[in-house]
């Protein structure tokens, strides 16, 4: 504004007297070369009296966008002579590569046509030779620099062990107006874990007697392998006012400039971490840090989920913390672990917590405990590894009154998910026995076992005979001869005394017939009485024989002569001889 | 003079409903305490049954069940067996007594071959009980036709009385593989991590931890301590006598 009111006030007092004199024009490229990633500035200079002067028309320049960044005037008086002179300037910004033309262009001023000359550029891919002068005025140290602009990168430390912060300073000193807003391409940071550090900080400070406006972006990063490293230029392109002519006037009527500022590349030495001291089940954890370990609820029921959380926090690369391990967790089933991080960056340092989240399922009632967790680090500052761990957790556990939870199925058969994983339900079938020995420990189950013995045994020996029965017919006659008299003897008819002698001589008869095994049929009393004494039978027993058969006889022959009483007699006399006849040959057998 | 008489039967009713329950309702009460949720209940209603001196798999099955929900897996697993013991062939039992078995020590499940699989579901068909009586019928049935072949000579029994006497022998070495399993005094470890000793006292050295559930096979009984030894693990040591429960 303060520019424009005296350029205002100049121009009243001056244009009257540059009223009358020629103007001249001419145009020029800051670069002949430009790179797709810079701009060409394009200035038209108008040199003498003109006061009421409008923008000369640009026609569009192929392989280059084109805007205007301005006018600047300067007014020069010099020994009474007085020179004034228009520049307007325009950025270019390439698109693509090849050689081009800015042509002419042309200014209408009063009547008359003024021209530039063409002017060649060519457009190269990549980075251009950088233009002289401007673009490497960045350095390393603020002090070697008095340029208006200029950035240094720097680092906290130039050796660090493996997975140590090692924290990035970008600052940009600027003692001048921007013009827009400077573009920052952060360094090649490959071969490091970067994390950025908000927010950039501005202050003052003053280089060399000079006071600069300093704006700081930092950026921590953590190296993975030890090695030698090199971290790249940083680059900004900002506009700022020109300062490169030191004539007043121009320093107040120029327009913006732009400018590359890069910084110089860093070497960093990454030191691997020390064998010595260290722990066998090293976590790969650099930085300090404390651990701590809760439950949601210390009393709990069997087969409830507990909630349990380990929290690692420090300082150091949170990101690469890993998960303590949980050794001997007894009774307790553990589910899949959930890590969720935390991460702050205060004071420009990176901190924060990861947290690992574990379900428990305590399976039996009683005093179960969760084991010490132990993890360790590596302290960078105080150059040792160090053991951090928490006390073991002691949990009560009651027996479960509520179903036992879902446990999360281990398998999935095709097609079926599992839910829940339970026993099967109750049976409700209500068939009861008594509880006793089991069969094949009972007394009589045993017993039962030799009834078979017995029978085999008995009906092999009556097979033999029952065989020879049907075989054999002595045999079977002998067998039979008692059962034969008996049946005769007992359908025997009491009343009739005939019919009664003669059954009993029947039964007689035929009974000595098959111990004889001869022919019942004409067997006579001489007969009998000679078969009978081969067989040594006494002859008691042989003359009661005879007598009985005499009186069957006698009986059969003359019914009338005898009474009842006698053959009643006669029948119990044959029975009891039948008997004795039975045991004799019994004996005989033996 | 009726409403008397009516009250007197409800009255009589109502008083043997409630003195003298039968085995069922007992049983169906346990159920449905089993049901609400009330486990420790149905645990003591089951108990009483058992103290009655009834039994039956399900019994033990459903009183397993609720020793499982309340947390006791050592007594779970005890009746399970039990109730294996009388019913080897039931599904629910084997699942059960696998899933609290899993549960409870933590052991990978065997994954046996298909063969030993086959044979041990064959195996587990009959009960010891079935199998006697099977054999004993097929040992009479044997016999019956051994004596009839005495009589018959034409032998047209011959190819039968081979057959049976085949089922016979396999019948017999079965129920007897399976009663001297049976009858092998194995107990259940019932309580949480007990010390296996090396002798029969706590003055011994304490060698290791059984977990509740663990089956093992008592040797000898000495004053209050068992000898136990674990074939698998080829392990012997002593335990107190009330941490195991025999299952036979």
């Amino acid at each position: 504004m303060k520019k424009i009111v005296i350029f205002i006030l100049l121009w009243v007092i001056f244009v009257p007297l540059c009223s009358a004199q020629e103007i001249s024009i001419s145009s020029s490229v800051d670069r002949a070369q430009v790179s797709l990633d810079q701009q060409a500035v394009l200035r038209i200079t108008v040199s003498g009296n003109v006061p009421n002067l409008s923008q000369p028309q640009i026609p569009p320049i192929p392989g280059f966008s084109i805007y205007s960044s301005g006018q600047s005037q300067s007014v020069s008086v010099v020994n009474g002579q007085m020179s004034s002179s228009i520049v307007f300037s325009f950025v270019l910004t390439p698109q693509k590569i090849g050689k081009y033309i800015i042509p002419q262009m042309n200014l209408q001023y009063a009547g008359k046509v003024f021209s530039t000359n063409p002017i060649n550029i060519e457009v190269v891919a990549g980075q251009a030779v950088p233009a002289p002068s401007q673009s490497q005025s960045a350095s390393q140290a603020p002090a070697q620099s008095n340029g208006p602009v200029f950035v240094v990168g720097s680092v906290d430390k130039k050796t660090a062990y493996v997975n140590e912060q090692i924290t990035y300073s970008f600052r940009f000193y600027r003692a001048v107006q921007l013009f827009s807003n400077p573009q920052y391409k952060p360094p090649d940071f490959t071969g490091f874990w970067m994390e950025d550090l908000p927010p950039q900080s501005t202050y003052y400070q003053d280089v060399n007697g000079q006071r600069y406006f300093v704006v700081e972006l930092k950026t921590a990063f953590f190296p993975t392998a030890p090695g030698e490293y090199t971290i790249g230029s940083a680059n900004l392109v900002c506009s700022i006012e020109d300062f490169s002519s030191n004539d007043f006037f121009r320093s107040f009527f120029s327009g913006g400039k732009t400018q590359t500022l890069a910084t110089e590349p860093i070497h960093i030495k990454v030191l691997p971490l020390p064998q010595n001291g260290k722990p066998k089940d090293f976590s790969g954890m650099v930085g300090q840090y404390k651990i701590s370990a809760e439950t949601d609820k210390t009393n709990i029921e069997c087969n409830q989920p507990i909630t349990f959380k380990i929290t690692v926090s420090g300082k150091g690369n949170i990101k690469t913390i890993s998960q303590p391990q949980i050794k001997e967790l007894r009774n307790l089933r553990k589910y899949e672990t959930i890590a969720s991080l935390n991460v702050s960056k205060e004071n420009y340092t990176v901190q924060g917590s990861k947290t690992f989240t574990t379900m428990l399922l305590p399976q039996v009632p009683g005093n179960l405990e969760i084991p010490q967790i132990t993890t360790n680090y590596f302290d960078p500052v105080e150059k040792v590894y160090k053991i951090i761990s928490v006390p073991p957790i002691g949990l009560k556990v009651t027996p479960s009154t509520k179903p036992a939870s879902p446990i999360p199925a281990a398998f999935a058969a095709k097609g079926i998910k599992f839910l829940n994983k339970d026993i099967r339900y109750i049976k409700t079938n209500s068939l009861f026995s008594k509880k006793s020995k089991p069969f094949y420990g009972q007394p009589w189950f045993l017993l039962l076992q030799f009834i078979p013995l017995i029978a085999l045994l008995l009906s092999f020996f009556y097979s033999r005979h029952y065989n020879r029965l049907v075989n054999d017919k002595r045999y079977a006659r002998l067998h039979t001869a008692y059962g034969v008299a008996a049946k005769i003897l007992k359908n025997t008819e009491k009343g009739d005394p005939a019919a009664t002698a003669c059954a009993v001589s029947d039964a007689l008869i035929n009974y000595i017939a098959d111990k004889l095994n001869l022919p019942a049929a004409g067997l006579t009393s001489s007969i009998i009485k000679n078969e009978l004494k081969k067989t040594g039978i006494d002859n008691e027993l042989m003359d009661e024989i005879l007598k009985i058969i005499e009186r069957c006889d006698f009986a059969k022959f003359a019914p009338a002569k005898i009474l009842q009483d006698e053959t009643n007699q006669l029948y119990d006399n044959t029975a009891a001889i039948i008997e004795k006849l039975e045991s004799f040959f019994k004996k005989r057998k033996k | 003079m009726k409403k008397i008489i009516l009250l007197f039967f409800i009255f009589v009713s109502i008083s043997m409903s409630i003195s003298a329950q039968t085995p069922k309702e007992i049983y169906i009460d346990a159920n449905k305490q089993y049901e609400i949720g009330n486990f420790n209940a149905a645990i003591q209603l089951y108990k009483s049954l058992l103290k009655q001196d009834w039994q039956s798999s399900n019994l033990y099955y459903n009183l397993g069940n609720a020793y499982f929900k309340t947390g006791k897996n050592g007594l779970a697993i005890l009746n399970y067996e039990k109730a294996k013991v009388l019913c080897p062939r039931d599904e629910d039992i084997k699942f059960n007594l696998e899933y609290v078995n899993a549960l409870a020590i933590q052991s990978e499940e065997k994954q046996a071959n298909f063969l030993t699989g086959f044979f041990v579901g064959v195996y587990d068909i009959l009960s010891a009980s079935e199998l006697s009586i099977l054999f004993t019928i097929v040992y009479f049935c044997l016999v019956g036709l051994i004596c009839i072949s005495f009589f018959r000579k034409n032998g047209f029994l011959r190819t039968p009385i081979i057959v049976l006497s085949v089922c016979a022998v396999i019948m017999g070495s079965w129920a007897l593989v399976k009663i001297s399993s049976v009858e092998k005094p194995y107990a259940v470890v019932i309580k949480p991590d007990s010390n296996i000793r090396s002798g029969p006292g706590i003055e011994y050295a304490a060698g290791y931890l059984l977990p509740e559930g663990k089956k093992i096979l008592v040797l000898q009984n000495k004053e209050g301590w068992c000898e136990v030894g674990l074939r698998s693990e080829s392990l012997k040591g002593w335990i107190e006598q009330e941490n195991i429960e025999i299952i036979k």
